[in-house]
């Protein structure tokens, strides 16, 4: 990789990110100006993301179906076919139009609760084939599970009133201290990616480095 | 073959011999039982779900909240419940409301459908009451300009107007300018909580699916102080707010499918342990 696209690129980014903690922590109007601008930036190319998400989709699906690919060309004319439909009502009515919410309320909606409620069933078959007492760590998980699943509806309370206690316990005291230790964790990793971006030494993002 | 696999075949009661699909039956019919016919399930009261509304109850009047939701349709059996009880509670209250969503893109016509909806019923008008922005793409970084200057990064609402001439929007500047948010869905709750708590400490509560409300439960109650969790706090807050839904009905069937869950785990335990003792 060539200078300009190496050094240059390293250069910005930890420019930018220099800005932005510096503005974070220190109240400085010019910092924050300029911070502000580079964020917006960032807004903007993730909305450009959606764009590119649409192009290299319909890229794909329109080579399947030049290219007849067997089982797959309709299914990929269908797909190319919905998604212009629900862009052209969505952006030329509006999002408020009732095309466009009959069109989400009728396929999007339903679907995509299918989909989600399909995993329960999986979910399911999956629980009393493998959740078993193999050992004494299997049990303990899968008294812990048991226990939470009964609390977070109102069973375990029907049960005993101190199915609740004992529920509460769990997930405010071992589960939030684990959960905070993992959060820290992520922190501190985050913290040392971060440093390693501003000095140059992680360059993942720059393509072809 | 596993050794595991080999014991079961040979003590006869292999897991495999429970069909899936008599399964799966047994779920779909304990799942539909409850809208049809009144299970009548007591239903106590969280102290969480509680702190949640007397969170909401105690905003004063005219102050700001920006109601950041973001479930899916996919999430809307769980949900519902709650995001229509919570929005209730608002509509019944005079504040007002900035509607968005900040990470799930299909959560816009969500909160159209279920949030806009409870308000128009109420009575309140778009743009001096509320204003909903649909879908803010950008990710953390997007809620944190949100944070600093909100007229900076929205110019249009989710119907095109421009923010110059919804009069709400007249005295709203960064995140100074709301008293509270009260955010839906797992991670945009934890792009609130780096953004808007520390920096401005704005009071953030949130609703959660019932897993993601076990996650969440760490940051409990320091930068969360208060998470409506599942399907049964919908239902619990529906019984708060004195205004039945569906809520009640979903939570007695999930309650039905947890019984069959845990009954098919122990189903497979026992199996498991005679498996081992005939060998």
């Amino acid at each position: 990789m060539s200078y300009k696209r190496r050094e240059i690129p390293v250069v910005i980014t930890a420019a930018l990110a220099i800005l932005v903690i510096f503005e974070y922590f220190f109240k400085w109007q010019d910092a924050t100006n300029v911070s502000v601008r580079a964020q917006g930036w960032a807004v903007i190319l993730a909305s450009f993301a959606i764009g590119i998400g649409v192009v290299s989709t319909t890229i794909f699906h329109i080579r399947n179906v030049m290219g007849r690919v067997k089982k797959q060309w309709y299914l990929s004319a269908w797909l190319v076919f919905l998604m212009f439909a629900t862009i052209i009502i969505g952006v030329g009515l509006g999002p408020d139009s009732s095309s466009y919410k009959w069109m989400y309320n009728t396929t999007i909606n339903p679907l995509n609760a299918t989909i989600s409620t399909l995993l329960t069933f999986f979910g399911f078959s999956a629980a009393y084939r493998s959740f078993r007492a193999r050992n004494i760590d299997a049990t303990l998980l899968l008294v812990t599970a048991v226990i939470i699943i009964l609390y977070v509806v109102p069973l375990g309370e029907l049960i005993t009133p101190s199915w609740s206690f004992v529920g509460n316990w769990l997930t405010s005291y071992p589960n939030a201290v684990v959960g905070r230790v993992l959060y820290a964790t992520v922190v501190m990793g985050s913290i040392a990616l971060g440093v390693r971006i501003i000095l140059g030494y992680e360059r993942g993002y720059l393509a072809g480095d | 073959m596993t050794n595991e696999k080999k014991v079961e075949e040979k003590s006869g009661l292999s897991l495999p011999k429970l069909d899936e699909r008599v399964i799966y039956w047994a779920l779909v019919v304990l799942l539909l039982l409850p809208f049809f016919v009144n299970m009548g399930i007591p239903l106590p009261l969280s102290p969480m779900t509680q702190e949640f509304y007397d969170y909401v109850d105690r905003l004063k009047p005219d102050s700001v909240i920006l109601y950041s939701v973001d479930f899916g349709p996919g999430s809307l059996p769980e949900i519902e419940g709650s995001i229509v009880a919570v929005s209730k509670q608002i509509a019944s209250k005079p504040i007002k409301v900035v509607i968005i969503s900040v990470w799930e893109p299909t959560a816009a016509p969500v909160n159209e459908e279920k949030i806009v909806s409870v308000f128009k019923a109420a009575g309140k008008t778009y743009g001096v009451d509320y204003v909903n922005f649909g879908f803010l793409p950008g990710g953390e970084g997007a809620v944190a300009r949100l944070a600093d200057d909100f007229k900076g990064i929205l110019k249009v609402d989710y119907y095109g107007n421009s923010i110059e001439d919804l009069p709400m929007m007249q005295n709203i500047k960064d995140a100074t300018s709301f008293t509270m948010v009260i955010d839906g869905g797992f991670p945009s709750w934890l792009y609130m909580r780096q953004n808007w708590v520390p920096k401005y400490n704005i009071p953030l509560i949130s609703i959660e699916a019932a897993g993601s409300a076990v996650e969440v439960r760490s940051m409990y109650p320091f930068s969360l102080k208060a998470i409506l969790g599942g399907a049964r706090a919908g239902a619990e807050y529906e019984v708060l707010i004195k205004s039945p839904g569906v809520a009640k009905k979903g939570l007695d069937s999930v309650t039905f499918g947890v019984i069959l869950f845990v009954g098919t785990i122990a189903l497979g335990n026992v199996i498991y342990v005679r498996s081992r003792r005939k060998k």
